[in-house]
């Protein structure tokens, strides 16, 4: 690819303050896109020089490390206009460059909020959120983001723009069902530019309980009891001592616990304090620290600490989650890697445990043995084009449709 | 009719099936062309220019990877059926050929209290389903209230977006956690949610979907059925869009107007005198029922509480409720819309007024869906016999459907008579983007051919879509 | 409910299939022509096609045991059992009856049984019990019904339940070989002629005999005598062995000592008594008023009960199905499995066509030594004190 032609083509008609040439390494320019209109553009261009292009997303995950697809990155930040809320319908309509933060806070101050909430960090655009099918605080509820979706602007490398829903956001008729496909499938089939969410008014209460414990197994078993008990629950996470030592320094009650285990609930009033109360007695907790830790419980915090960061996502069962620790824990010390672990609870039987270390490190990890590390106790990568992986079947018959001049990544062959 | 009886090569699929599964027999070929509308046989043929040449009764997926593999060589039409119980002729085997008579897949493979996971066949009815999870202290969170007679396949190929328990447990599709399909080439697949979401609602045109991993609840610990009339439309659903946002989240609503009491009245039950009543149930914690109760009473303030003993009475009928007031009719046309509920109060108003321009006696039976929609039903009683002014009934009926579109409400199901709407509902664009995908499964056109995306009647959508 | 013609009734079925999946038939053949949807479809075929009944419409019609699932299930609540019955009565006004049937029904006519036995042997299986022959005066006349009293595994019953009573200090009496026909197979197959034949010359002996208080052995006696008999004069009370046992037991006039291991058992709800007379309760309290008894129910119980596929004359004719239980769908063998399944050791029945038909299954199932079918007349009587 002879990337000074393919740049000069692309500042013809587009700024070049917005298109970035990056020296030696995939993806070879990244354009920061400032309309729809101009995505189409793009796609002709990659069709005219047979290129792959990927969606650029606020953190490194495994498979953009492993596999980066595209040699064009597409930056959506530009489409950031939080198009419409609508308070009678309880909906949410905004562009694929809009980040969590903004939009959670424009929501707040209208009394909503959202179902389901990143745990990377604010900076995480919608889009990027839906591409991967995003689970968060709030899956224990509500599932995945996409059980959460009314409509999604895709837009084709035809250049053609649909709706998988409807634009007036009512919901549902009959006919397939095509918004799932494109949810999940990491901008493989078409690239999301828009979508229509559902917000939820903010509850009436809520409140964070912080468990501590020196031990793995006994702040998972909490953790597990306690959303098992508690039918106000929103979220559980576990966080390590490397998680800790990021926070802190903002926090002063905390000193040096080895695990942390935060449960959030959220409803009516009584309900909350009541189950308060009563989970508190579960476990060793440390008072007045819930709402502090619950606004520093973001993974991009791990930034101040470790700087640029990885993040490799599995999805466990519940009942391998210390296994998978300890193993995750040993890999780190061979590789002589410093890495922190995270581990949100999805629903009683998966969670989701996330191994975070510094871009630095990562030539020292041994991707594959990993890989079949946990795949023997039974966790699974998160991310990445999960059609491809679980069904290559129904993948290629659709990729063939939406996108037979393969330009969107990941390539058709590796359909990682 | 043509019956194309001789043609089709045999031998494959009675040596698959067995023989006792298989019928060419003319009475349960006629059994097997009919679903729950009251149509005539004079206007059937309209759609239906063909009989079907057998009916099979598989027993797995493997058996129907065979038959589908046969028919995609052979390009014999394949047509789906579970309890029959749908009214908008998507299980017609309209091009004739094969009908899979779905209800011999009706094992109930395992049902898992700690994993809380039901597994099971797509051929097993509702209610059957609901019995034995009770058993393990679970339940399905989303059922239709034909239960008795819908299977988990047909809910599921329909949509199932509204039931007893959608308002609080979802759609069917958000609970499923993966399918085993059979594509019309005749590959079996096992598809995870939420690709398996394709098939949610795809009225068995992109293959069959054979078995179900669906995510099941505890039984709750308090349970608790409540009733409200008004005298007032709109007092009654403006009350419900203050539910919506109260945050309470009902197990199931449904809603009769005062034309359906009456005609309950007349049949002998003992109903409550108002323009609307609502039939309300929770459920959840003790704690978490008391609140919603005292929500639910002050959102509705703008009725009365009735009866508790009409609701519990209601609820023990809810299988029977809608279909019972056929008994007046005898015939009965049931138009399914389904409409935000906070467009239902507007929406009501004009269909009662149009029904009066059309001369219709419409009765209105409703049943929350999920999110904020109310799968609406407005029946109209009429007598089939007199044919003539039957025919007149029926195009009112699917008109004011097409009113109903045309004011921004959806259709529930397509299947036949509802598949000339899909190119308004859905644009043109976006319905031949879902042409070509049902091309890339189904290149052959052999499964259920005629129905939601492909249109055999789309010159009665332009009629019944025009003013006046 | 408002009463209309039965063709009124064909407009009215709402074709919504409630009454498919777990109606014995469709269970047995597959196919759901057999479902009470399907014999409306049929029906309704061939009348707006004037094409006259068919050898096949007759086949689909005398396929039903008239269990009544489907009338019970109804949303529409069309009398479905009514509805078949009349129609039965039309195919045979057109002279469409199968023939096994026909010679049931020739049977009964001459011989007063369906099995075309001599009439004096009905008395057979009272032989040296010395039982009272019915006279005015006795309280009860204990109608044994023809099962009971020439099949030879239903004769237990018939005998257990004398001795039951006996010990219960009833005053009763037979009618031995004076005994006819009570006409219910007739009446459930739709021949109103020979039905009527037989109630009016029934209710002319019982006045002769002034007789006050019926105990039946079979709900199908039961039946007619309880609903139908009084529209041509029966002017007498009825009862169901189990009810007379119940109020016998609750008066204390019978102690039961019970068995000296405990034993699991489970009942059966015979349609003719079950769904079609509503008496779910008496059965039960009998079975659970005897110590070192478990109660079990099955999976279907009371008005869910799946019948066992002998009425409308199919436990002589096996056209419903699965008389002799040849295939692993007859309504029987599933059946006796779900008894099985329920973890029971005995399966109680309180009926005679119900009882040879599950030990026919249970034999052919392989369940023999596994699970025993037992009268509740017969168990009653092993633990009489």
């Amino acid at each position: 690819m002879n990337i000074e032609e393919v740049y000069k083509d692309l500042i013809s008609f587009l700024s070049s303050e917005y298109v970035k040439k990056v020296e030696n390494r995939q993806p070879y320019i990244v354009i920061e896109v400032p309309s729809t209109k101009y995505l189409s553009l793009l796609f002709s261009i990659a069709k005219k020089y047979n290129l792959n292009i990927g969606v650029k997303k606020a953190f490194l995950h495994a498979n953009d490390v492993l596999k980066p697809h595209g040699e064009l990155l597409v930056d959506l930040r530009q489409l950031n206009r939080i198009v419409n809320i609508d308070k009678e319908n309880l909906t949410v309509t905004v562009e694929s460059g809009v980040k969590f933060g903004t939009l959670s806070n424009v929501l707040n101050s209208n009394g909503l909020q959202l179902g389901i909430e990143p745990i990377f960090s604010e900076d995480v655009e919608m889009g990027e959120f839906i591409l991967q099918n995003g689970v968060g605080h709030g899956s224990l509820v509500n599932g995945s983001i996409l059980n959460l979706i009314r409509d999604l602007e895709i837009l084709f490398p035809d250049g053609s723009l649909i709706h998988t829903g409807f634009e007036d956001a009512s919901y549902y008729a009959t006919g397939y069902n095509l918004t799932n496909l494109f949810v999940g499938s990491e901008g493989s089939l078409g690239i999301i530019t828009k979508a229509t969410l559902d917000v939820f008014v903010k509850p009436e209460k809520t409140n964070t309980i912080v468990f501590s414990s020196s031990d793995v197994e006994t702040i998972f078993d909490i953790v597990k009891e306690v959303s098992k008990k508690a039918s106000t629950v929103f979220s559980a996470f576990v966080i390590d001592k490397a998680f800790i030592e990021s926070i802190r320094t903002r926090i002063p009650e905390i000193h040096n616990e080895e695990f942390l285990g935060i449960v959030r609930l959220h409803g009516m009033k009584e309900i909350v304090e009541q189950e308060a109360d009563s989970m508190k007695t579960l476990g060793n907790t440390i008072p007045q620290v819930g709402e502090k830790l619950w606004d520093l419980r973001f993974l991009s915090i791990l930034k101040e600490t470790l700087g640029e960061i990885v993040l490799y996502e599995y999805l466990v069962p519940t009942n391998k989650c210390c296994e998978v620790y300890y193993a995750l824990k040993n890999f780190s010390s061979k590789c002589k890697v410093k890495p922190s672990l995270y581990i949100l609870q999805i629903d009683l039987k998966t969670n989701l445990v996330v191994f975070a270390f510094r871009v630095e490190d990562l030539n020292k990890i041994d991707h594959s043995s990993l890989q079949k590390d946990i795949a023997s106790l039974g966790g699974t990568l998160y991310s990445g084009n999960l059609l491809a992986t679980t069904n290559k079947r129904l993948f290629s018959k659709l990729k063939k449709m939406f996108d037979p001049s393969n330009l969107l990544g990941p390539k058709a062959e590796d359909g990682m | 009719m043509d019956n194309d009886n001789n043609v089709y090569p045999l031998d494959l699929i009675i040596k698959t099936l067995g023989k006792e599964n298989v019928s060419f027999n003319e009475m349960d070929l006629i059994c097997y062309m009919q679903d729950l509308a009251p149509l005539p046989e004079t206007i059937i043929s309209i759609f239906s220019t063909k009989v079907p040449s057998m009916i099979v009764r598989p027993k797995n997926a493997d058996q129907i990877s065979a038959v589908l593999e046969y028919a995609n060589k052979e390009r014999v039409p394949v047509t789906p059926r579970g309890g029959g119980c749908s009214g908008m002729g998507g299980c017609l085997p309209i091009d004739g050929g094969i009908v899979l008579d779905m209800t011999s897949l009706n094992s109930i493979i395992s049902i898992d209290e700690d994993d809380r996971t039901i597994t099971t066949q797509v051929g097993v009815t509702f209610q059957k389903l609901l019995e034995k999870a009770y058993k393990k202290n679970l339940k399905i969170g989303t059922y239709p209230t034909s239960a008795p007679s819908a299977t988990v396949g047909g809910y599921i190929s329909n949509g199932g977006h509204a039931g007893i328990g959608s308002p609080k447990y979802g759609s069917i599709g958000s609970q499923i956690q993966q399918l085993e399909v059979v594509l019309p080439t005749g590959e079996k697949e096992v598809i995870k949610s939420p690709y398996s979401d394709i098939f949610v609602g795809a009225e068995g045109t992109l293959g069959i979907v054979t078995e179900v991993v669906l995510r099941a609840y505890q039984i709750p610990e308090a349970f608790s059925v409540l009733s409200y009339g008004f005298d007032n439309i709109a007092t009654a659903f403006k009350g419900l869009e203050k539910m919506l946002r109260s945050g309470v989240r009902p197990n199931s609503l449904t809603f009769m107007d005062r034309s359906f009491l009456e005609i309950e009245s007349k049949l002998g039950l003992n109903v409550p005198q108002v323009e609307i009543a609502f039939i309300i149930t929770l459920e959840g914690k003790k704690q978490l029922v008391a609140e919603e109760e005292a929500k639910l009473n002050h959102v509705f303030s703008g009725g009365k509480s009735l009866d508790p003993s009409f609701a519990l009475e209601e609820w023990d009928r809810r299988y029977k409720s809608e279909l019972f007031i056929k008994r007046s009719g005898p015939t009965m046309i049931l138009v399914e819309v389904s409409i935000p509920i906070v467009k239902l109060g507007e929406s009501v108003a004009y269909l009662k007024n149009l029904s009066k321009k059309l001369d219709l006696n419409i009765t209105f039976y409703g049943i929350m869906g999920e999110k904020g929609s109310m799968l609406t039903l407005p029946l109209i009683l009429t007598d089939e016999r007199l044919e003539e002014n039957f025919f007149g009934v029926l195009m009112k009926a699917l008109k004011m459907m097409g009113v109903v579109i045309n004011m921004g409400g959806k259709i529930y199901t397509a299947g036949l008579y509802g598949s000339p709407f899909l190119k308004r509902i859905h644009g043109e664009k976006k319905l031949e983007l879902m042409k070509n995908l049902k091309k890339e499964f189904d290149p052959n056109g052999i499964m259920n051919p005629g129905k939601l995306i492909e249109s055999r009647i789309s010159w009665l959508a332009t009629i019944l879509m025009t003013e006046g | 409910m408002q009463k209309t013609g039965f063709i009124e009734e064909l407009y009215i079925c709402a074709k919504c299939g409630y009454c498919r999946s777990e109606c014995p038939a469709v269970q047995f053949l597959g196919f759901e022509t057999y479902s009470a949807r399907g014999k409306i479809l049929s029906l309704k075929y061939v009348i707006e096609k004037a094409l006259g009944f068919s050898n096949d419409l007759m086949r689909n019609y005398y396929t039903c045991s008239l269990c009544g699932y489907c009338k019970n299930i109804c949303p529409t609540d069309i009398n479905l059992t009514d509805l078949f019955v009349n129609v039965r009565s039309k195919l045979l006004e057109n002279g469409l009856i199968p023939t096994k049937i026909k010679d049931v029904l020739e049977n009964i006519y001459k011989y007063g049984n369906a099995w075309g036995l001599p009439r004096t042997r009905r008395s057979e299986w009272a032989e040296g019990l010395e039982l009272k022959q019915y006279e005015p005066g006795l309280d009860f006349l204990y109608y044994v019904g023809d099962i009971g009293s020439y099949d030879p595994r239903a004769m237990e019953a018939a005998k257990a339940l004398s001795s039951v009573l006996s010990k219960s200090g009833i005053s009763f009496g037979i009618l031995g070989s004076k005994e006819n026909c009570s006409g219910s197979e007739a009446f459930e197959l739709g021949e109103m002629g020979l039905f009527e034949l037989l109630a009016t010359s029934n209710i002319q002996l019982f006045k002769e005999l002034n007789v006050r208080n019926i105990v039946c052995l079979s709900p199908h006696s039961y039946n007619v005598f309880k609903n139908v008999y009084p529209n041509f004069g029966g002017d007498f009370k009825v009862l169901h062995y189990t009810q007379l046992l119940e109020r016998v037991i609750e008066e204390g006039k019978l102690i039961l000592k019970g068995h000296e291991k405990r034993k699991i058992v489970t009942y059966h709800d015979p349609c003719f008594l079950g769904r079609w007379n509503k008496e779910y309760k008496a059965p039960r309290k009998i079975l659970q008023a005897i110590p070192n008894v478990e109660f079990v129910e099955m999976e279907r119980n009371k008005e869910n009960a799946f019948c066992c596929g002998g009425g409308s004359g199919n436990c002589y004719t096996g056209f419903g199905g699965g008389l002799y239980a040849e295939t692993s769908s007859s309504p029987s063998r599933i059946r006796v499995r779900e008894a099985f399944e329920s973890g029971a050791e005995i399966l109680a029945v309180s009926c005679p066509s119900c009882l040879i038909m599950f030990e026919d299954a249970l034999k052919v199932e392989g369940l023999e030594g596994k699970i025993v079918v037992k009268d509740i007349s017969e168990i009653v009587n092993e633990v009489i004190a």
